[in-house]
Formats: structure tokens, C-alpha cells, sequence
């Protein structure tokens, strides 16, 4: 029987191995032909990218997952992590931020918009059992819930960077930042201290079931991703974000078809015109995006579990889908997604991030029941 | 195994395809005009995009 474990396992952990280097060489490469052709910053970019990928898929952080365990179980684990990775992020990010004035926070208006968009988001983010990055890691080891929902959640932000400008006319104040309003201390004091009393509150009301996550993976991937979030604001100028890369694909994909995107009211602006017609390994949020996808894949193929079966009904199929196209489109209302706004607006001093929170947490509320009541597990 | 590995595959030819017709459809890169390598002390590229920027931020 050992023998026979021993002689079907070598050749799996070879096949890994395989796999690994190729995988491993191919993204050198690509790091090499984006540093020749676009330059060192977007190269770099595309490192810090794959970092993203390799934590989030090794340790399986999850976003989605985290609140839902909390939702159905009182697991605090997941949410923890994702506080300590803001934290990690924001002792980093927010003295930057006050010493180097060309550095761009997350800052995202106060608008209608944000509070429909990110209780939207919330709520089709459990159904689709994943968020943005989420979405974006499992479609890069090739969940084929999540290629299924990629697809979507592009055209999605497309469609929703579309119409962005007539959700803002309905109401919106213009974006609020604790580092320019209080200075990097009290903006630090004030959101470790609210982190912390969210935490506390975690644990007051804990439930006794073991955790979702065990070791100590979890808490690497959250520091890991901080440090990574406050290089990606150092290297590109901006913090870490997902969705207007996708958003971004889907107008290339559209313009190529020939959708004419010049009167758009978001699309036709000159800055988004100049990105229309340059490569997407020009654009920020693209190079990182594209760095996640592969990332993934390569922590996933280490471990043997790239490619997962997956044996869904063909109504949980759909519900996925449609959640996807709601969570491109409701992203961009929002100003972000769970990166873009929660874990890089909070942690960058932006008070959108914390609205973010607040209303995705009441969608994902939502969103829990009807995945329970389209017969989706936890 | 081989089954499975179909339709990463498939999505990963897709991505490259898509990045090759991009780049011969976009406006040439001045591969010497490229920014520094770190945004800091300099600030973003001007036509950088986030998530986060309301349409008329910049």
C-alpha cells in the first residue's frame, strides 16, 4: 500500500515540478519583455503583481470567504487577517502619503453611487464566492466558477465606468482624506484604534467552531499583502487596485469591436481616450492585475491544487455569471472593489473606504441568504 | 489531470492573444520616454487610472 502511495505520488510532485518551472520562467520572461518594452516601473509593477497572486492563492486569503465565515460560523480569523493587512498597509502608506504630496491616496467621492455600488457588490460577491481580487486568483489557477465569472466582471466595470458620471449626478460630495484633514499621526491613531475596537468585537462574539484557516499561512499572506500594497503606492504612485483594469479591458474589447467610446461621458475623457489607445502593459492596475492571474497559477501548481473540478447545477452557473456582471458594474459605481476601496482606501486615509465597508457588509448580509437559498455550501 | 489543465489553458492562450493584438493595435510605447522607476519623488505616470478616481479627477 506504501509502496504503491510512494510510486503514484512521485510522479504528481514531478508534474508540479514541471509545471513550476514552466510557469516560474515564464513569468521571469514576462518580466523581462514588460521591462523592455514598456519600462522599469510597469516591470516592477508586474513583480509586485505576481507577489499578490502567490499570497492570496497559497494561503487561500479570501476576502468573500472571510466575511461569510464570519456571517455563518462567527470565524474572526479571515477578518483579522484582512485588518492586519490594512494595518501593515496603512503604517506604511499614510507617512508616505504625508511626506510625498505626488502621491495619490484612493480617494473616492461620498456619492449615492458608493452606497448602492458597494451594497450591490457586497451581496453579488457572495453569490459569485468571490470578490475582486478573489475573482481574479481563482480564474488564474483555473477555478472554472471564477473563468466564468472573469469574463462578466469585465464587462461589468466596463459598462459601469460607462455610466459612472450619471450615477454621480444623483448626488455626491466630493472625496474626504483623514491624511490631509488630521495629519499622518491621529490619522494612524484614529484607524488602528477603530481596527482594533473591530477586532475586540470580533472576539467578544467569536463562535467555538474550529477556524477556517490553521498556521500561520494567513497571517504571512496579510502582512505579505500590506508591504506589497505599500510598494505598489511607492512604485506606481497610486495604491493597489483591481477593477479599473477590467473596466479598461473591456472598453479595449469593445472599441476593437467597434464601439464608438469618444462621446461616452467617462470613456471620451482625454485622459481615458490616451488609455484607449495605448497597450494595457502601460496601465497600472493592468500590469498588477495580469502579475495576479500568473502569480496565482504558480503558488496553486506548487501546491497541487491548480485546476480544481468543480460539478455545479446550471442555475448556480448563471447565478455566478450574473453576480459577476453585478460585481464589474456595482464596483465601479463603488470607486473600488474589497481592494481598490476597503483594503487601499483604508489604508490610504480615504473615508470612502470605510462607507465601502460599512455597505458591502450589509450586501454580503444579503448576499449569504441568497446563496443559501440558490443551494450554494459554505 | 490533462481534462483540467483544458480550460486554463484555453484562458491563458486567450490572455496572450489578446495582449499581442493589443500591443500591434496600440499607439507604439517610446520605450525611451518611459518614468522613473518609482512614482515616489516623481508622482504617477499623468494618464494613470484607479478605481477610486471619480471621471473628472484629472
Amino acid at each position: 500500500m506504501a509502496g504503491a502511495l510512494t510510486s503514484t505520488a512521485a510522479p504528481a510532485a514531478s508534474r508540479r515540478g514541471v509545471a513550476c518551472t514552466a510557469l516560474g520562467t515564464g513569468a521571469v520572461l514576462a518580466f523581462a519583455a514588460i521591462t523592455w518594452l514598456v519600462g522599469w516601473r510597469q516591470g516592477l509593477l508586474w513583480l509586485i503583481g505576481l507577489g499578490y497572486g502567490v499570497l492570496l492563492s497559497a494561503a487561500a486569503f479570501g476576502f468573500t470567504t472571510g466575511w461569510r465565515v464570519w456571517i455563518t460560523r462567527r470565524d474572526p480569523k479571515g477578518l483579522w487577517a484582512q485588518f492586519v493587512g490594512i494595518a501593515v498597509a496603512m503604517l506604511l502608506s499614510v507617512p508616505l502619503l504625508a511626506a510625498h504630496p505626488e502621491l495619490d491616496a484612493a480617494d473616492g467621492p461620498l456619492s449615492l453611487s458608493l452606497v448602492v455600488g458597494a451594497f450591490v457588490f457586497g451581496a453579488a460577491m457572495q453569490v459569485a464566492d468571490g470578490c475582486g481580487s478573489g475573482t481574479l486568483y481563482k480564474a488564474g489557477l483555473g477555478h472554472p466558477v471564477s473563468l466564468a465569472v472573469l469574463p462578466a466582471f469585465v464587462f461589468g466595470s466596463f459598462v459601469g465606468a460607462a455610466q459612472l458620471p450619471a450615477w454621480l449626478s444623483l448626488g455626491a460630495w466630493p472625496p474626504l482624506n483623514l491624511v490631509q484633514a488630521l495629519g499622518a499621526g491621529w490619522t494612524l491613531a484614529a484607524q488602528l484604534t477603530a481596527l482594533a475596537v473591530l477586532a475586540a468585537l470580533l472576539w467578544r462574539w467569536r463562535g467555538t467552531a474550529p477556524s477556517r484557516w490553521s498556521g500561520a499561512a494567513v497571517w504571512v499572506a496579510a502582512v505579505g499583502l500590506g508591504l506589497l500594497a505599500a510598494a505598489n503606492l511607492a512604485v506606481a504612485g497610486q495604491p493597489w487596485g483591481i477593477v479599473y483594469g477590467l473596466g479598461l479591458w473591456g472598453a479595449k474589447i469593445a472599441q476593437a469591436l467597434g464601439v464608438d467610446l469618444q462621446h461616452n461621458a467617462f470613456w471620451g475623457q482625454p485622459v481615458q481616450q490616451a488609455q484607449l489607445h495605448a497597450s494595457v502593459l502601460a496601465d497600472n492596475t493592468s500590469v498588477t492585475d495580469l502579475g495576479l492571474l500568473l502569480g496565482a497559477l504558480i503558488a496553486a501548481s506548487a501546491k497541487g491544487k491548480a485546476c480544481p473540478t468543480v460539478r455545479l447545477p446550471r442555475r448556480q452557473w448563471l447565478a455566478a455569471i450574473v453576480a459577476g456582471l453585478l460585481l464589474g458594474y456595482s464596483s465601479r459605481l463603488a470607486f473600488g472593489c474589497n481592494v481598490g476601496a476597503y483594503f487601499s482606501g483604508i489604508a490610504t486615509g480615504s473615508v470612502h473606504g470605510w462607507v465601502w465597508f460599512g455597505c458591502a457588509f450589509a450586501g454580503s448580509l444579503l448576499g449569504v441568504r441568497l446563496r443559501h437559498r440558490l443551494g450554494m455550501a459554505d | 489531470m490533462r481534462q483540467r489543465w483544458i480550460g486554463v489553458l484555453v484562458f491563458w492562450a486567450a490572455v496572450l492573444a489578446l495582449l499581442w493584438a493589443d500591443w500591434h493595435g496600440s499607439t507604439p510605447h517610446d520605450r525611451f520616454a518611459e518614468p522613473p522607476p518609482l512614482a515616489l519623488g516623481h508622482g504617477p505616470a499623468a494618464d494613470a487610472g484607479h478605481c477610486s478616481l471619480a471621471p473628472s479627477s484629472r
